[in-house]
């Protein structure tokens, strides 16, 4: 009866401490504000739309932020983590991070893109919808899981709030309490040859007032293939929905959109692309487009050789709003008399897509601490890559190409068109054709002046790209297989939007 | 018979350890997440809504097919699997002593991994399944077993075929219990099989019946983990259960629904199996 009791008392002894135990608070995170401080940073920035193997884009500025903030405030310590690319690795551990998070001990800072790149082979990648987790953004903002930092932002007079994009900053609150602090965004840009599109006779007013005088004008006067190659690329998006603005109403949990809205929607951009695919079967005919895109990509001119693709360069083409800064300065250098204006959706409204957006996540114990580093992703100097290095061997490409326009658009157009020329030389390289076409290009100086009607359309809304839009992209890209089932894969994704909402 | 003060103290410590690891991981989870249940946000963050979410929850039409799904599941499900483990049990009673082997047959389904039920599920039901060979051989049109109503059924199938065996040795133990002479007397007085089950076995079963329908309850909540694996997180209507609307929840980060399902379904358990108890502690109230 003794060892009995003895074995038991043990046993009671070892629960009590493990219980003990367990109420200790987490490892290196202390109370008191002259202790150390342990903020812990969750980002997806290296799978996010960037090479995996450099430092690329967002990744670089987070990097040298952390670096920066340390060395300001000794006592404060700055635990970065990826989140894995793909595979169990990463769906552990986001089950792992929701665990945590339902704990009330998830990361204290969030700075997080909605895209991630999926390795499909060796040297192939893709840019996919991450929707790990936080499949919702929105939805998420309204579950509770961000601290509100209204309190702090609003207070914040050094941030000159008033100088970021009205429009897209409201995606961030509820009721306006602030969870959310957008970073950079993006919308789709239309970019036209203003000859062009007159000798065509399209009225451009029509297609500025909203998608379907777009289409309208282009399924009227577009006289040549090359109009639907440009026009294409607005159907070959990760996520489909920012063209339908109306979509979800958070408040009341309804899904605003029908099943024969969606349907007609996709016949409609079908029409543009049925025209494109037709087009490419063609001989002879070129789908290469060259303004918008990263300006090395473009052919490099030869000693004293004028441009000859001009001939086969495509009237139209469309692309992220940030890449307006580098098609600015490529359609002054091609002597191309440029139109550009934002693609508006269905109903005329102008909707962005928040391409990275950082939060205060709601466990954490020091928030005050988390805003202040997270606030500085939103200062000139992070906007606007005033620190990116160049001309030397480590240099990185500019990361708003691949990340969108900062939020801090006013005043952006000049810096970051400086650190992109800068850049160029470099990433020009041995190859003369190369170098001349980086050559050609310095000599051109931007100011917001250059990007005027996007600066001066304010955004009606702004979202984060949701995992659902990446089903409905696939449906948009492959008419042959769809198109007989259209009526009920568009019942079926509705359906799974109200299962969203149900659930979320 | 009163125990000693020093005999008490003794059964208390060594039930200690067993109680404190219930409180523990049982009773303060289950506290947490009532707490869950009235309260949005997490951490930090975290303030008391009152009934908000029950209102919420009580509203979502995902949540009421789900609990509906759930209830016929079970409603179905387990007089089912009681009747025929009763009747296998019955039939089995005097062979399992001179069959050793039977046991670990009974059981093979149930310790069977999910991913081995499931594929041969699979095999049995999926689209180039047994099954559908079958119709088509037959010339009947083939099926979509596993994503239509029909999964329901197939469901219940599988459940009927995992867990029966489980539950039929639990009922070999109850009918083991009962002394051999009482149906020799019996059968001296003329009483058939029938009258023989009324009369000895049923009175003498009702505290193994009620063990193994509370396991059969666990066992049926388990299914989920099967079709989960044929249907996903999503699967069709009839089979979407109150564990899909569970972990759906927990991957979208709402907590709080999450926790007033918990809750909702925990107190419709717990009302079932108190009816249950209480009506067969009625049942056995002869042994007192």
């Amino acid at each position: 009866m003794c060892l009995k009791r003895y074995i038991a008392g043990i046993a009671a002894a070892t629960i009590l401490i493990g219980l003990a135990g367990c109420s200790a608070g987490s490892p290196g995170v202390e109370e008191t504000g002259a202790e150390p401080i342990t903020i812990r940073v969750l980002s997806n920035a290296d799978t996010a739309m960037s090479s995996p193997s450099s430092a690329y884009g967002m990744d670089y500025e987070i990097r040298r932020l952390i670096g920066e903030y340390e060395r300001a405030h000794e006592e404060v310590t700055i635990d970065l983590e990826f989140l894995p690319a793909s595979g169990e690795e990463r769906e552990t551990r986001i089950a792992e991070l929701r665990t945590e998070i339902l704990a009330g001990n998830g990361p204290d800072v969030y700075l997080m893109s909605p895209y991630k790149l999926e390795q499909l082979s060796y040297n192939s990648y893709e840019t996919q919808i991450d929707g790990g987790l936080f499949p919702d953004v929105a939805q998420s903002m309204y579950n509770g899981v961000f601290y509100d930092i209204s309190a702090f932002y609003d207070g914040d007079t050094e941030l000159h709030v008033d100088e970021l994009a009205p429009g897209v900053m409201e995606m961030g609150t509820v009721d306006g309490a602030r969870f959310v602090l957008p970073l950079r965004y993006t919308y789709p840009v239309v970019f036209a040859d203003r000859n062009a599109l007159d000798g065509a006779g399209m009225d451009v007013e029509h297609m500025k007032a909203d998608l379907g005088g777009f289409f309208e004008e282009l399924m009227r006067h577009a006289d040549t293939a090359s109009w639907f190659n440009g026009a294409a690329q607005v159907v070959m998006t990760l996520d489909p929905f920012y063209l339908i603005p109306q979509l979800i109403d958070y408040e009341t949990g309804d899904v605003l959109l029908t099943d024969q809205e969606l349907a007609d929607f996709t016949r409609r951009c079908w029409e543009i692309t049925d025209r494109c695919e037709t087009i490419l079967a063609m001989p002879g005919v070129s789908s290469y487009v060259q303004m918008g895109w990263f300006p090395l990509a473009a052919p490099g001119l030869e000693d004293g050789e004028t441009d000859v693709w001009a001939s086969m360069r495509a009237p139209l083409c469309i692309g992220g709003a940030a890449t307006a800064i580098s098609a600015c300065a490529m359609a002054e250098v091609e002597g191309v008399d440029m139109e550009l204006f934002p693609l508006r959706a269905l109903d005329g409204s102008l909707v962005a897509e928040i391409t990275w957006w950082g939060a205060v996540g709601a466990g954490c114990e020091h928030p005050e601490t988390a805003y202040d580093f997270l606030r500085r992703m939103l200062l000139p100097e992070t906007q606007w890559e005033l620190k990116r290095p160049t001309g030397d061997e480590n240099t990185v490409v500019s990361g708003f190409f691949g990340s969108g326009l900062p939020v801090r658009v006013i005043g952006a157009a000049q810096p970051l068109w400086n650190a992109l020329k800068a850049q160029l030389v470099h990433f020009a390289g041995t190859d003369k054709a190369a170098a001349n076409r980086a050559a050609a290009l310095q000599s051109v100086s931007l100011t917001d002046a250059d990007i005027l009607p996007l600066l001066s359309a304010r955004v009606d809304a702004a979202r984060v790209p949701m995992a659902l839009g990446s089903q409905w992209s696939e449906v948009l890209a492959n008419r042959l297989e769809y198109e007989d089932a259209l009526d009920s894969e568009a019942r079926a994704l509705i359906e799974e939007l109200r299962w969203h909402l149900a659930e979320g | 018979m009163k125990l000693s003060a020093k005999k008490a103290r003794d059964g208390v410590l060594l039930v200690l350890p067993v109680v404190l690891g219930c409180l523990l991981f049982y009773a303060l989870p289950f506290v947490l997440v009532l707490r869950y249940s009235v309260t949005q946000g997490v951490g930090a963050s975290v303030r008391f809504v009152g009934w908000e979410n029950y209102r919420a929850v009580w509203h979502n039409a995902l949540f009421g097919r789900a609990f509906q799904n759930t209830a016929r599941f079970l409603l179905l499900g387990l007089p089912l699997i009681l009747i025929l483990s009763y009747a296998i049990a019955l039939l089995l009673k005097n062979e399992v002593e001179r069959h050793k082997l039977l046991k670990s047959v009974l059981l093979f389904p149930y310790i069977m991994p999910v991913v081995g039920a499931v594929l041969i599920v699979d095999l049995v039901f999926g689209e180039a399944g047994l099954f559908n060979r079958c119709l088509i051989a037959l010339g009947a049109p083939v099926r979509d077993w596993l994503h239509s109503p029909a999964s329901f059924w197939v469901a219940m199938a599988l459940y009927l075929w995992k867990n029966t065996g489980y539950s039929v040795i639990l009922l070999l133990s109850g009918l083991s219990t009962i002394p051999a002479d009482q149906y020799a007397a019996a059968q001296l007085d003329g009483a058939g099989r029938l009258r023989q089950f009324w009369h000895i076995t049923a009175p003498q079963m009702w505290y193994s019946v009620f063990f193994a329908a509370v396991f059969s309850l666990i066992n049926a909540f388990k299914c989920f983990r099967e079709i989960f694996l044929i249907g996903g997180a999503h699967p069709d209507d009839s089979v979407y259960m109150l564990q899909h609307f569970i972990n759906n929840c927990f991957e979208n980060l709402n907590y709080p629904k999450l926790a007033v399902a918990s809750v909702l379904l925990g107190i419709a358990v717990t009302a079932v199996l108190t009816v249950l108890f209480l009506w067969v502690r009625r049942k056995e109230r002869y042994r007192e």
